[in-house]
């Protein structure tokens, strides 16, 4: 029987690097003699056993030391038989079938008229709407009704449009939901994306109380932010986002989120100056407009590979001395590495998480709602498992080709959704333009995860948290 | 001291499995152990089916030849196992007598 490398990512560190391991999403460390043993068995195209034991013996390994190197990584898989090459492990999901996180669109429409706003500034394609606080309550009831039996917390994020414009339902859906959630012994966590500018004291206060993560979304500097996000009357937003949310930034419950065009590229002003702000996080995401003047080219990506590296210094810099630096973007991906997350699907929707629109329809997620081919459910009849499983199973990793032999297919596992139907008319056909610097942003992370190894291992575990905000820096 | 030591969540986990990892019985190049992760769901994962049902199948069946030995050679094999739900510990060596 003939053994093979197994699909790896080598990093170069010393005695040995490390090994990441595509199939499984494990990171190994190697001291010298068996990183020089993988070099060989590498450049000879694998061996039989015996031949294998061999290479090890040339590389310096007395014949017992050969054998149980040999022996261990067969046993984690860095070598397998040609045919098992690559076959993945995935992470299991959450036992159950039920729906856990309900994302409530309250709100169809916004006060604001941002440029490269997907949902056709908040309307979806419809007119305006938003939910009485009776829909929101029945559809708290839905979630809490088709909870099954395994579920011990739920979550609910409010959305839009703007979701503070129907704030009544945000509250009586909260609180609707707190108290079911007391009274079947739940946990109930709240998240609200809103862009902050019709923040009151009064609903900083019930956010806090309520301790939700709320996510406000700004993209930049006052001047650059005001004329990617201007109001619907073409007035500046920043200064009143600002403003309005001072109360939620004390209370360290606000992170930003910043969407990244070819006119804000510049990520380490608009990171620096949020967390300046007193965010707790601030995150960067390339817009997926449609728009050739807003969407990034692939130069762009470059430029911002390069303003994430410096971000990414800086925060490796603070990790080394024990302290947080609230990128995002670089939070998660530790994360994930840390955990060696593995997954077929990119994220929970259809899965675990749908979103509920003001027409009584569910989506997939928030940004299908509007789409008829996307939504897989409503409150009255619950969710349609033909059509949901039917979605999932195209989308599934497991049944594309594209994605072959890329080796961050599995952190990645496929992109958006809903970019791939936006830029390709269909989720399940990778959008290819997000890939080279999708793969350089994951490798970045790994040398960023070894590198706090090497610095500061303990500061690791922060992260492992998974509710786990910095506190301001 | 091994020269391959696991540094994140899920390279532990696999690390520890293979620790615990039951054992099947192997000859020569044509029986393998059995799969990692198949039988013993060592990462959790729900267990396809017990690895005991597997092997029976692939021995009623031949779904899966390389799993059993060959009976030309071992055609006692599986005497000490009367009842594989009940006896499958026996079932790790291959009888002297073969």
């Amino acid at each position: 029987m003939r053994y093979v490398i197994d699909e790896l990512v080598r990093l170069a560190r010393d005695p040995g690097g490390l090994v990441f391991h595509v199939p499984t999403s494990a990171l190994f460390e190697l001291d010298a003699p068996t990183a020089r043993l993988l070099d060989t068995v590498e450049a000879a195209g694998g061996g039989s056993q015996e031949e294998l034991a061999e290479l090890a013996r040339s590389q310096g390994l007395e014949a017992g030391a050969a054998r149980r190197t040999i022996d261990e990584l067969l046993k984690l898989r860095l070598l397998v038989t040609a045919g098992a090459r690559g076959a993945p492990l995935h992470d299991p999901t959450p036992p159950g079938e039920g729906i856990r996180n309900l994302t409530l669109h309250v709100a169809h429409g916004c006060n604001l008229a941002c440029r490269y706003c997907y949902a056709d500034h908040g309307l979806y394609g419809g007119a305006g709407a938003r939910m009485e606080p009776a829909e929101a309550i029945a559809w708290v009831d839905w979630l809490f009704d088709q909870a099954d039996g395994d579920a011990r917390d739920l979550g609910i994020s409010f959305f839009g449009g703007e979701p503070l414009l129907a704030f009544d339902a945000v509250k009586a859906a909260a609180c609707h939901a707190r108290g079911r959630a007391e009274r079947a012994g739940l946990d109930v966590r709240f998240g609200i994306t809103t862009n902050g500018t019709l923040v009151t004291p009064e609903i900083a206060d019930f956010l806090l109380d309520i301790g939700a993560v709320v996510t406000v979304s700004l993209d930049a500097a006052r001047p650059l932010n005001d004329r990617l996000r201007p109001t619907a009357g073409g007035l500046g937003s920043y200064d009143r986002a600002i403003e309005r949310v001072r109360p939620l930034l004390a209370g360290g419950r606000a992170v930003a989120r910043a969407t990244v065009t070819r006119l804000n590229l510049d990520v380490v002003q608009t990171v620096e100056t949020l967390l300046g702000e007193g965010f707790a996080e601030v995150g960067c995401s390339p817009v997926d407009a449609g728009d050739p003047e807003l969407d990034l080219r692939a130069e762009d990506y470059a430029t911002l590979l390069d303003g994430f590296g410096v971000l990414v210094r800086r925060f490796l810099d603070r990790a080394a001395e024990g302290r947080p630096y609230g990128f995002s973007n670089i939070v998660s991906i530790v994360k994930a590495i840390h955990a060696g997350h593995n997954k077929p699907y990119p994220c929970g929707a259809g899965i675990k998480m749908v979103a509920a629109a003001p027409d009584g329809s569910l989506s997939l997620c928030h940004r299908f709602v509007g789409k008829p081919d996307f939504v897989v459910g409503t409150r009255e009849r619950g969710l349609d498992e033909p059509k949901r499983s039917s979605l999932l199973q195209a989308v599934s990793l497991e049944q594309r080709t594209d994605c072959d032999g890329c080796w961050a297919r599995y952190i990645c596992s496929g992109g958006c959704h809903h970019v791939n139907w936006l830029f390709g008319g269909d989720p399940s056909v990778t959008y290819k333009t997000h890939c080279d610097w999708l793969r350089a942003w994951y490798h970045t992370g790994l040398e960023a995860y070894a590198e706090i190894l090497r610095t500061n291992p303990s500061f690791i575990q922060r992260f492992v948290d998974p509710g786990w905000v910095c506190p301001s820096s | 001291m091994s020269g391959i030591k696991p540094i994140n969540a899920k390279a532990l986990k696999l690390s520890e499995a293979v620790d615990r990892d039951v054992r099947g019985y192997s000859f020569s190049d044509c029986c393998s152990s059995f799969a990692p992760g198949w039988e013993v769901g060592y990462t959790d994962n729900p267990d396809p089916c017990p690895w005991k049902h597997d092997l029976s199948l692939c021995w009623v069946t031949c779904y899966w030849m390389g799993q059993v030995p060959d009976e030309n050679v071992y055609p006692n094999w599986m005497d000490t196992c009367g009842n594989v739900n009940t006896d499958w510990r026996n079932l790790c060596t291959i009888p002297d007598n073969g």
